[in-house]
């Protein structure tokens, strides 16, 4: 039996739970899939003992099991990335001056943060959502990924250089003809 | 030379170090940079509250974990059992070397008495031993036959070979802590030899092979050197002289220890043997910790070399399930071995048995980890893959 009772499992989900699904999304989880997956996040951090205070955070260990969950669920949908519809974005919550254009001009932003990140494969893309966006040192992502920390800065050097490009030609290409070329990358 | 990696390491593209962050970066393009900023701000608009019970709805329901997280735990459990199976050559050897070393009997010529018929010279670590000629036991009879009773199957010789490694692994593992005194090294001794006696047995030389023989025999060893039982006072019955003989005595006597030899209990409380080795009794609780540890580890070698041959050799899988289901009816694995007992008669294109036998089954565990693996089995008439 876990050590970690109803109680501390509903503190961590309180705490927790949106940074999981925040960071579900930006693994390339559909939206409409990111509750089932923060079940199941939870599901397995609890029977697995709960979050235990040691050197990782809990947002580190959560994202560890996150990561997993995110693998899997992509390699059952490994084509929607590029079949993804704008209006599974959905409006953000971080800017409460909301207006008609800045709503517009946000999902705009996020559907082509979704596309550049689709351009990574899953191993580099952990890395750079837990680096750039969730701003964790790569040692403790080496750390909590189980890989040497060598690998895992080559890793996040790769997926710079591969998101920069994506991101620049995002900016300057139109939309529609963006997904040919990441593809061709991917698939490179 | 390995590179220093960490914080302050130059980032070969762009001069600058990778702990800075391209948000960072003034270097960095503000398309680049307009697209992190998203990233950060950004929130996805999670209703904790509904989640949250939701969470708890799962947890007191006690849901199953998900498909992804049980595989990952079994594949982890492959790897140790790899790593278990790299491990164990060398550690058997060096504990049998070690024994062997440790526990021979003394030269003759080294004994201050001449070796009599009927006497008896215990190395026990301290120097001989001598044993009155009462006391020793009398030669027994030879066992029946082999060809009284078939050989049995080279699979099960495996098996059992299996639990040999895992006994002699627990033996060495148990020596290093142990107590030096002589009744436990007659104690590990005995774990051994009987193991190895129900391999030997497996094998056609002895008859009487029974499903678990080899458990059996270090469960039995115990509870001989570790308890006063009547049982474990019973004079021992064998032939030699040796340290070996003592061994396979003790276990003798604690193969059947409901059944104490009326002629023998008297003797055997004179024996000094057997007060030496009441003396180095062990509490209850680590030998009942022991039996129920080799059980399952016993169970879910079975369980695992079944699933591993169930491609390549339904035939035995099946078997291996069966006997199982024998040995360990209504165990914690009971219905993981069903499972596999049906995906082998599917491989052995016994359709119909399968799905007679795995409808009520699959309505039983509707939503287990195996299920829809099972269900599509049993539809298609051939293993999916995993």
């Amino acid at each position: 039996m876990s050590e970690w009772s109803h109680l501390d499992s509903a503190e961590l989900f309180r705490r927790y739970a949106p940074f999981v699904a925040n960071f579900l999304a930006r693994m390339g989880v559909a939206r409409s899939d990111v509750d089932d997956l923060v079940q199941e996040v939870f599901l397995v951090a609890h029977r697995g003992g709960g979050y235990a205070p040691g050197p990782a955070k809990p947002t580190t260990y959560l994202a560890s099991i996150a990561f997993r969950a995110a693998t899997t669920h992509r390699r059952k949908r490994q084509t929607r990335s590029f079949v993804r519809l704008a209006d599974e974005v959905v409006s953000s919550a971080g800017d409460e001056r909301h207006s008609p254009e800045r709503d517009a001009d946000q999902k705009r932003q996020l559907a082509l943060l979704d596309r550049a990140l689709d351009a990574l494969d899953q191993d580099k893309r952990v890395v750079f959502v837990m680096a750039e966006l969730q701003g964790e040192s790569v040692v403790a992502i080496a750390q909590v990924l189980g890989i040497p920390v060598d690998t895992a800065y080559s890793r996040l050097r790769a997926a710079r250089r591969i998101f920069r490009e994506a991101a620049e030609a995002l900016h300057i290409e139109s939309a529609s003809a963006l997904p040919e070329r990441l593809q061709q990358r991917v698939g490179a | 030379m390995r590179k220093q990696p960490g914080p302050g390491r130059d980032y070969p593209l762009r001069g600058v170090t990778e702990d800075v962050s391209m948000w960072d970066d003034p270097q960095e393009s503000a398309g680049v940079r307009q697209l992190l900023r998203v990233g950060r701000v950004d929130q996805v608009d999670y209703d904790v509250d509904a989640g949250l019970a939701r969470h708890l709805a799962n947890l007191q329901s006690g849901a199953p974990l998900p498909a992804w997280a049980v595989a990952q735990s079994t594949v982890q459990k492959g790897w140790s059992l790899s790593l278990l199976a790299w491990l164990l050559p060398p550690m058997i050897s060096a504990t049998i070397v070690g024994s062997w070393i440790y526990l021979r009997p003394a030269e003759p010529s080294l004994s201050p008495l001449p070796a009599a018929p009927a006497a008896a010279v215990l190395s026990h670590g301290q120097g001989p031993l001598q044993l009155p000629a009462a006391h020793v036991p009398a030669p027994i009879a030879p066992q029946p036959a082999a060809a009284a009773v078939p050989a049995a199957e080279p699979a099960v010789v495996r098996e059992l070979e299996l639990a040999q490694d895992a006994s002699k692994l627990r033996v060495a593992q148990s020596s290093r802590t142990a107590r030096h005194g002589a009744s436990t090294h007659r104690v590990r001794v005995a774990s051994v030899s009987n193991v190895d006696r129900d391999v030997e047995r497996a094998r056609g030389s002895e008859p009487a092979l029974e499903s678990g023989g080899s458990l059996r025999g270090i469960a039995s060893a115990a509870p001989a050197a570790s308890s006063a039982t009547p049982a474990s006072h019973a004079a021992p019955a064998s032939s030699s002289a040796t340290v070996n003989s003592v061994a396979s005595a003790s276990a003798s006597a604690a193969e059947s220890p409901s059944e104490p030899t009326p002629t023998a209990k008297p003797q055997a409380h004179k024996e000094p043997v057997a007060e030496r080795r009441a003396e180095g009794a062990e509490p209850q609780s680590p030998r009942d910790n022991g039996i129920s540890e080799a059980r399952l580890e016993r169970e879910m070698q079975m369980l695992a070399v079944a699933q591993r041959v169930l491609s390549t050799d339904p035939e035995r899988s099946l078997r291996l399930t069966r006997q199982g289901e024998q040995e360990f009816r209504g165990s914690m694995f009971s219905a993981e071995r069903t499972q596999v007992s049906l995906l082998a008669l599917v491989q052995l294109g016994r359709l119909d048995e399968a799905r007679r036998l795995g409808a009520p089954f699959l309505r039983a565990y509707p939503n287990a980890p195996w299920s829809a693996r099972l269900r599509e089995a049993l539809a298609t008439g051939r293993l999916p893959r995993r």
